[in-house]
């Protein structure tokens, strides 16, 4: 049977272009909602996460303030420069179980430890406790339940290469112990987001008929299970029949048709020397969501801080050492170092690649990077002693107008809870503490003016 | 009697399931998400699902359905004579019971039928396909569902006849029941633990029993992920998927052929030198390659003892360039002696050290034992897996490395009786063999695999009689497994008011 290659578009899929901006220019919009960002500055928010922390040094900007100069590393970044916010000396409080890069990378976006029910084992070979799902919800989730959400998706989760389902692989959270798993693929996300354009408008429009016909039956189906099945699962039930009622209402609304980029011929999204190309698809589809008004609130997981193990950079000419292995050289092997820097750099260079996407897309009264707060972090420093200092954190966009870019700030040992607050409040959620490990309250000085 | 956690099927049951009700094998289940693993094993039994994941369901649901159906009068088994209503409404109560793996009430089989109706008006294969298709993406189909109602919230009340079917097929199986087994259920066989027993040894002795066995032993060892394994081209240019898949399926083979064709002991597990060389495996034995890859082949008994010196194992817990004395130290107290050890603190730097043409492996790792923040744990690893040393990180056995003779002394710390000095990764073979902190592992391990979750407190009892069972028949798994089956925390569950 067929599952993989559905039938090729009469939607030009099969001509790869660089570009959303190409493909937007290319394709009107159709269906019965225009693109939400024109009707106003429209703010999202973005989390983009890359493993292994940084090779400090070569990150680290010279200068201060609106006076400064990027990094080596940073250098792709140089034509968002005026729309960076580099955050340099904040610190992940390591609370909790787990090993390093295990709990870093939930504490990333939760600032809240995993659980220590001792259900999980470390999967990389090299034992350690068990320990469960992480405790809390991540800061995008907190803030939808908080200001609740209008567009058919509440959030949109994309992941390359990211990981199996375990607790050191899944960083965005809808509650505790509710992991929320990451679309990986990118030709399988557009069929979803965007439209199946193997399939004629009257197929299309049979298919939510019936779709809604199955999933009326499922909820039904739950609700009736409910009453059956013990207090303590029954949230597992609840969770399922939130996820059937979310479908069903999207399927209910007139649909949203987006121009979707054009993603090219299908990969395989698992074969790690596609990893380039999948990352950048995924980023192109990501910005067309984001623009067409799928949903306001995304995140993009690069691979897995629990342990980047077994894979190489061949695309970088990287192909002796894996990299976590790498990460974990002494800061005198001046080799791993190069290499390491070449692997940071590559980050940087696929981040500024997803900006474009946003720069290039009109948006209100600029552009989608204008109304955006998009968040770079990682799960730890630096590899090699597993230091939860010097996390590297860089904002872009400028929050629809509530944030002022261009700037290199600097702090000297700052928990990222501050950072965690002042997105809440950037995104209109008032809070003063965020996250089980926050030992402090209120934002980081001087981000938000 | 433990809570009981709602579990969905894991990936390897969703396929075996719709390979045996649809008659389709090609593993649907890698478009729906990934498995949690519980301990070692496989079970969706913590995270619910999100939208992502219930999209994947109806998508496969909807895929799978479609190619089902494509002959769907033929699919139905509707007769010559029968209108296509009756069909239809005899499809829905045969096809719903084996989807659901329990007879449908009288709400559903409305339901359903009204389903039916309601696409039929284009045609039947439509009313068929969306039956079908609904049917895949429904919670009944989707979990283990062993709902047992009483009004005492506190009460521990029996699972009924198909309940425990299901419990049985999916422990010994990874599948759905076949007719013979929904058959009992129908019958009541299933009420007494002699009927269930019964049905245990006959599910045994089938084939599919084959593939629980493999699955339970991969994982136990953590091998199931042998084929993402990556080995530095330089030195071992030969590992590759074809070397990895005949390593996996050797082991496989092994644990299958000692359970349901040989003495079906933990020790011969432990200690058998059997291998089953299949291609480019032979040579890491140095064995000519096996004509019948089904049949096992005796290796050398001073060089190979079971599950823990084949290949697989032994190139799993390797690094990509060198061995590793302690991934294969951490494996044995971990799974095979059940001991839980605490992370290594957050700043050390454990790259393992350079490979050095002029150093033995022990002598590189000795500073974790020479170091005294290092040495409280790595006197419980290190002094297991340097005994592993007699192979490399592919598995071949040498009695050198770099020119240096190999040193593969060891000692078992801190574990019961079976503590002691040993040499060589054969004599540790016999020696866990042997060893009752071993044996208890193995029957917390298969409880785990069979019911998807972690042995609590309150399963105490049950853990009591399936040692003695265990132990009553010299350590003969199947008799672990009839145990298993027929005992309180398999046959009971709480009940929900």
């Amino acid at each position: 049977m067929t599952f993989r290659g559905r039938g090729q578009p009469g939607f030009g899929r099969r001509a790869l272009l660089s570009g959303l901006a190409a493909s937007l220019g290319a394709l009107p919009l159709v269906g019965g909602r225009q693109a939400r960002g024109q009707e106003q500055n429209r703010l999202r928010l973005i989390l983009w996460f890359t493993p292994h922390g940084t090779i400090y040094d070569n990150w680290k900007p010279s200068g201060a303030g609106s006076e400064f100069e990027l990094s080596p590393i940073l250098s792709p970044l140089q034509g968002h420069k005026d729309k960076l916010v580099i955050l340099d000396g904040l610190h992940i409080n390591p609370e909790g179980v787990g090993a390093p890069h295990t709990k870093g990378s939930p504490l990333l976006w939760t600032a809240s430890p995993l659980l220590t029910d001792m259900t999980f084992e470390r999967t990389d070979g090299e034992g350690g406790f068990y320990h469960g799902w992480n405790s809390a919800p991540s800061v995008d989730q907190v803030i939808l339940q908080a200001l609740g959400s209008t567009t058919p998706y509440p959030s949109l989760e994309f992941g390359v290469r990211s990981g199996g389902n375990h607790p050191g692989t899944r960083m965005i959270y809808s509650a505790a112990e509710a992991p929320l798993a990451p679309e990986t693929d990118p030709w399988d996300a557009f069929d979803r987001l965007i439209g199946d354009f193997g399939k004629t408008e009257e197929e299309r429009a049979l298919q939510r008929v019936e779709r809604r016909s199955s999933l009326d039956v499922v909820a039904s189906e739950l609700e009736a299970l409910r009453g059956k099945i013990g207090s303590s699962e029954r949230h597992k039930l609840d969770a399922h029949l939130t996820a059937v009622r979310e479908i069903e209402q999207r399927l209910e609304a007139d649909p949203i048709l987006c121009a979707g980029p054009m993603l090219g011929d299908r990969g395989d999204s698992n074969v790690p020397e596609n990893t380039p190309v999948v990352f950048d698809r995924m980023s192109e589809l990501m910005a067309s969501s984001l623009a067409c008004g799928l949903t306001d609130v995304a995140s993009m997981q690069y691979r897995v801080g629990e342990n980047d193990g077994g894979y190489t950079y061949d695309w970088l000419g990287i192909t002796s050492l894996e990299h976590h292995l790498m990460s974990h050289e002494g800061d005198s092997n001046e080799a791993a170092r190069a290499e390491l820097t070449k692997i940071y750099t590559w980050y940087s260079e696929r981040f500024a690649y997803f900006l474009d996407q946003l720069a290039a897309i009109p948006d209100g009264d600029g552009t989608l990077l204008d109304n955006s707060l998009v968040v770079w972090g990682s799960e730890l420093g630096k590899g090699n002693t597993h230091d939860f200092e010097h996390v590297p954190f860089v904002l872009a966009g400028g929050a629809a107008g509530k944030l002022v870019t261009g700037r290199y700030l600097t702090y000297g040992a700052v928990e990222h809870n501050r950072l965690l607050v002042d997105i809440c409040r950037l995104m209109g959620h008032d809070v003063d503490t965020f996250g089980h490990t926050d030992v402090g309250h209120g934002g980081l000085k001087g981000l938000v003016l | 009697m433990a809570e009981a956690p709602l579990r969905r099927l894991t990936r390897k049951q969703f396929d075996n399931t719709v390979r045996d009700l649809l008659g389709i094998a090609d593993e649907p289940s890698l478009r729906i998400p990934q498995d949690e693993k519980i301990s070692a094993f496989y079970s969706n039994a913590i995270a619910p699902v999100n939208r992502l994941a219930v999209e994947q369901f109806a998508d496969v649901a909807d895929d799978l359905a479609t190619v089902a159906t494509a002959d769907a009068q033929a699919f139905a088994s509707c007769q010559p004579a029968e209108d296509e209503v009756a069909c239809a409404a005899r499809f829905v109560e045969e096809f719903g019971l084996r989807a659901f793996r329990r007879p449908l009430d009288s709400d559903e089989l409305e339901r359903y039928g009204a389903l039916f109706t309601e696409y039929a008006a284009t045609s039947f294969a439509d009313g068929i396909r969306r039956v079908v298709a609904t049917m895949l993406q429904s919670p009944h189909f989707l979990y283990h569902l062993d709902i047992v109602q009483s009004a005492d919230e506190s009460a521990v009340a029996a699972l009924d006849g198909y309940q425990l079917a299901s419990r049985l097929s999916y422990a010994l199986w990874q599948t759905m029941p076949d007719a013979d087994l929904f058959a009992a259920a129908a019958a009541g066989e299933l009420a007494t633990p002699e009927g269930l027993r019964e049905q245990a040894e006959r599910l045994l002795a089938d084939d599919r029993a084959a593939d629980a066995i493999a699955s339970f032993h991969l994982q136990w060892l953590g091998l199931d992920t042998i084929l993402q394994l990556d080995k530095d081209d330089a030195l071992f240019p030969e590992f590759d998927a074809s070397l990895a898949e005949a390593m996996q399926r050797e082991t496989a083979r092994f644990a299958d052929h000692v359970i349901r064709r040989g003495d079906g002991k933990l020790t011969t597990l432990l200690s058998a030198p059997l291998g089953f060389p299949e291609g480019p495996l032979a040579e890491i034995y140095g064995v000519s390659a096996t004509a019948n890859p089904e049949e096992p082949v005796m290796l050398d008994p001073t060089q190979r003892a079971g599950l823990l010196t084949q290949a697989a194992f032994l190139s799993t817990h390797a690094h990509a360039d060198q061995t590793s004395p302690v991934r294969r130290g951490i494996v044995i107290r971990k799974n095979l002696l059940c001991t839980n050890l605490p992370d290594p603190p957050a700043d050390v730097d454990n790259t393992p050290p350079e490979p050095d043409p002029n150093a033995t492996t022990r002598q590189r790792f000795a500073a974790h034992t020479g170091d005294p923040a290092c040495a409280g744990c790595h006197q419980l690893i290190d002094p297991i897996g340097l005994g592993f040393e007699n192979y490399d990180a592919l598995g071949r056995f040498r009695v050198e490395e770099n020119g240096a003779p190999v040193d593969a002394s060891g000692e078992l710390t801190m574990a019961g009786a079976s503590s002691g000095a040993f040499n060589g990764a054969v004599e540790l073979a016999h020696q866990l063999a042997e060893s009752p902190e071993v044996r208890a592992c193995v029957s917390s391990q298969w409880f785990r695999f069979a019911l998807g979750r972690l042995e609590r407190e309150p399963d105490a009892c049950s853990m009591q009689r399936l040692n003695q069972d265990f132990a009553a028949a010299d350590y003969d798994v199947r008799a672990l497994l009839l145990s298993l089956v027929t005992s309180d925390a398999f046959r009971y569950r709480k009940a929900v008011p």
